[in-house]
């Protein structure tokens, strides 16, 4: 039974990240105008299960209760977030399915029949399982320290359910999902004017409206942030809006950087062995400043993804801050200053230049990085051949003097 | 153990493809008939037209033979050169109708194109054929926007070419304007303005299969002049979706038919 649990849980967590990966796509109308929508979704499903049963194989339990558990809240509120309280349910998930398989015919109906019994009869399974045969806890050994994981744990379930609470609200209250879908629409579009036009239209408060629109830039992770820097240059002046643009940012990585800390090693735990994950600290810790410093040059590249990124590692929040604070001062100075005093064709053509430096630097790292490592390679290479020389040396010692004994 | 458990999901993999493919089966038979059910209906509604197209002296035998009769899945694009119009069959993507679906930008595509599963009204034949049809009609073809129109903004453009009525109908459904059954998704309630812009070029260049788009387009062979290039991808300024009140359900064949506007 453990394994039919386990092999279920494969399934079923491959099946929920294909959905939410595929609404998440297909709600953005450019991206899927553009291409076919339904194949990430059943390379997302398939490349799951198979990279599962690969990487977890060893593991007694696969991803558990706990973990797909997790994986299915992720997929509805996903789901509540990008669909909405409305019959999109019956449709965008069938269509996304039906798009990837070329079967442009198949009823909507047919395929989310298939959909819920697949979901009914895998959480059977896991449900049975859990009752019959639940993963256990791992309990610290130390009587205050396990006081403290459960406080902890506690703690984090909490954090989720507000999470989840704050969610449910913005998608299914009217006037609030239509001003989050204004706001998003607008930084999405990379409409500069549509921007500035909005943070005017607030007066005195405009300041206030634009750091609160990057903190919710930051946590909504694919747009970037650069289209509000552009727009407080443009607003406030190109310094006063460095500073503003500069400090907002920080809020908004530090508290993504939070989020992910609290309520994501917890789950990412699940998904991962342990020694996956140290692998992936161990690779933060070292190249963790490098990686910040890169991506906050980048216009194009959501540098939210990074901080949610750290705050799953190891790696320590001050580091993280000052390399942020550090790697975003050029930026957000340059691109205040571009968007403050350049227009038209000129501003595109600055926009142009900087892209092909940042991407140039982006290439200079990567081969120091590629080089480092080569280095570390080769060292340990000539540490295991000297070692290798010396047991060898060793052995014809051992032996000469076997033979003269 | 393991050995069952893989097996186990295996098969439930295989259902749940098996179950799609065997719907989609049964969907392209519920096409097939459907689409002879309404050339049958069509046929007998017709009977009158197909008379007296008959009767004219001055008809060409193909002319005669096409005159009413409703497109099928054999044979999706009718050329009536008496009537002076397309009829070109399609089916409804309910993926694009309704406020709760997803938005496009296309009306009616070849479902062989590129965006065949990204229009509201799939259809059955390939679009370099449709555009044939126009010229063998005497349309005059726009061919004025360039893919650099279509990056909108300072390129905008509108498309030009003839002018046409475009409607649609359906088992049981009189025949009336598409635009009828499309809307703006920003709530703009400008009227249609369709143009044969032609593109044949391109067409076959992109092979994206559009026969009719909703905003301005370098590609498409018909498309909406009072919507400039670039107003959906590139300035954002709105995509459009069906009307869920007006359309049939999801997979329902349509006709749509293409004149010059009087």
């Amino acid at each position: 039974m453990r394994t039919v649990t386990k092999y279920a849980s494969f399934v079923f967590n491959a099946l929920c990240w294909a959905l939410m990966a595929g609404v998440i796509l297909f709600s953005n109308t450019t991206l899927h105008m553009a291409f076919n929508v339904g194949w990430v979704f059943w390379g997302v499903l398939i490349l799951g299960i198979i990279l599962l049963c690969i990487f977890m194989r060893k593991s007694e339990y696969g991803i558990g209760h706990r973990g797909s558990f997790v994986s299915f809240t992720a997929m509805l509120l996903t789901g509540l977030v990008y669909i909405g309280p409305n019959a999109g349910w019956a449709i965008i998930p069938a269509k996304m399915i039906r798009e990837g398989i070329s079967a442009t015919k198949l009823p909507f109906g047919v395929i989310n029949t298939v959909l819920v019994v697949t979901f009914v009869v895998l959480i059977a399974i896991l449900v049975y399982g859990a009752i019959k045969d639940p993963k256990p806890l791992e309990v610290n050994p130390d009587p205050e320290q396990a006081k403290v994981d459960r406080t902890g744990r506690i703690a984090r379930w909490i954090a989720y359910g507000v999470l989840a609470a704050v969610l449910i609200v913005c998608s299914c209250v009217p006037a609030i999902r239509e001003q989050m879908g204004h706001i998003f629409g607008m930084l999405s579009s990379g409409n500069i004017e549509a921007v500035v036009e909005y943070l005017r239209s607030y007066g005195p408060q405009a300041a206030a409206v634009s750091a609160a629109l990057m903190v919710l830039q930051s946590l909504a992770a694919p747009i970037p942030a650069f289209i509000i820097t552009l727009s407080n240059a443009v607003v406030f002046g190109w310094w006063q809006g460095a500073i503003l643009s500069w400090s907002s940012a920080m809020v908004g990585a530090a508290l993504c950087f939070f989020i992910a800390r609290v309520l994501g090693r917890d789950a990412v735990a699940h998904f991962m062995t342990s020694g996956a994950l140290k692998t992936v600290d161990k690779f933060f810790e070292r190249f963790g400043t490098h990686a910040i410093l890169i991506c906050r040059l980048l216009p194009f590249m959501s540098f939210d993804y990074v901080s949610y990124a750290a705050g799953l590692t190891g790696m320590g929040f001050w580091k993280f801050f000052i390399a942020t604070g550090i790697g975003q001062l050029p930026a957000t100075i340059v691109y205040s200053y571009v968007g403050g005093t350049l227009t038209g064709g000129a501003r595109t053509l600055f926009m142009g230049l900087l892209i092909a430096f940042s991407v140039a630097i982006l290439v200079m790292i990567i081969f120091t990085i590629f080089k480092s490592r080569n280095a570390d390679l080769m060292k340990e290479e000539a540490n295991d051949s000297a070692l290798a020389a010396e047991g060898a040396g060793e052995a014809v010692v051992g032996g000469n003097a076997a033979e003269q004994a | 153990m393991k050995k069952i458990s893989l097996l186990v999901m295996t098969l439930a993999l295989a259902g749940v493809l098996a179950g799609c493919a065997s719907g989609s089966g049964s969907s392209s038979s519920a096409a097939t008939s459907s689409a002879a059910d309404t050339a049958a209906t069509s046929a007998s509604a017709s009977a009158d037209t197909s008379a007296s197209a008959s009767a004219s002296a001055s008809a060409s035998a193909d002319d005669a033979a096409t005159a009413g009769e409703d497109p099928t899945v054999d044979n999706p694009i009718v050329v009536d050169k008496e009537k002076g119009e397309i009829r070109y069959l399609g089916f409804v993507d309910g993926a694009y109708v309704g406020e709760s679906a997803a938005e496009t930008r296309h009306a009616v595509v070849f479902e062989g194109g590129s965006n065949g599963q990204k229009t509201i009204i799939s259809g059955y034949g390939d679009e370099k054929e449709f555009y044939q049809g126009c010229i063998d009609l005497g349309w005059e073809p726009g061919n004025n926007l360039t893919l650099e129109n279509q990056k909108g903004g300072e390129n905008a453009a509108t498309i030009e070419g003839e002018k046409l009525e475009v409607t649609i109908r359906w088992d049981g459904q009189d025949e009336m304007p598409i635009w009828d059954c499309i809307e703006a998704a920003n709530g703009d309630t400008r009227e249609a303005d369709w143009r044969f812009g032609g593109n044949i070029d391109r067409a076959n260049e992109k092979n994206t299969g559009c026969v009719l788009c909703i905003d301005s387009c370098a590609v498409g062979i018909v498309s909406n002049a009072a919507w400039p290039s670039g107003t959906t991808d590139a300035d954002k300024v709105t995509y459009f979706r069906g009307k869920a009140d007006k359309l049939p359900a999801d997979g329902t064949d349509v006709i749509v038919t293409f004149r010059k506007a009087a």
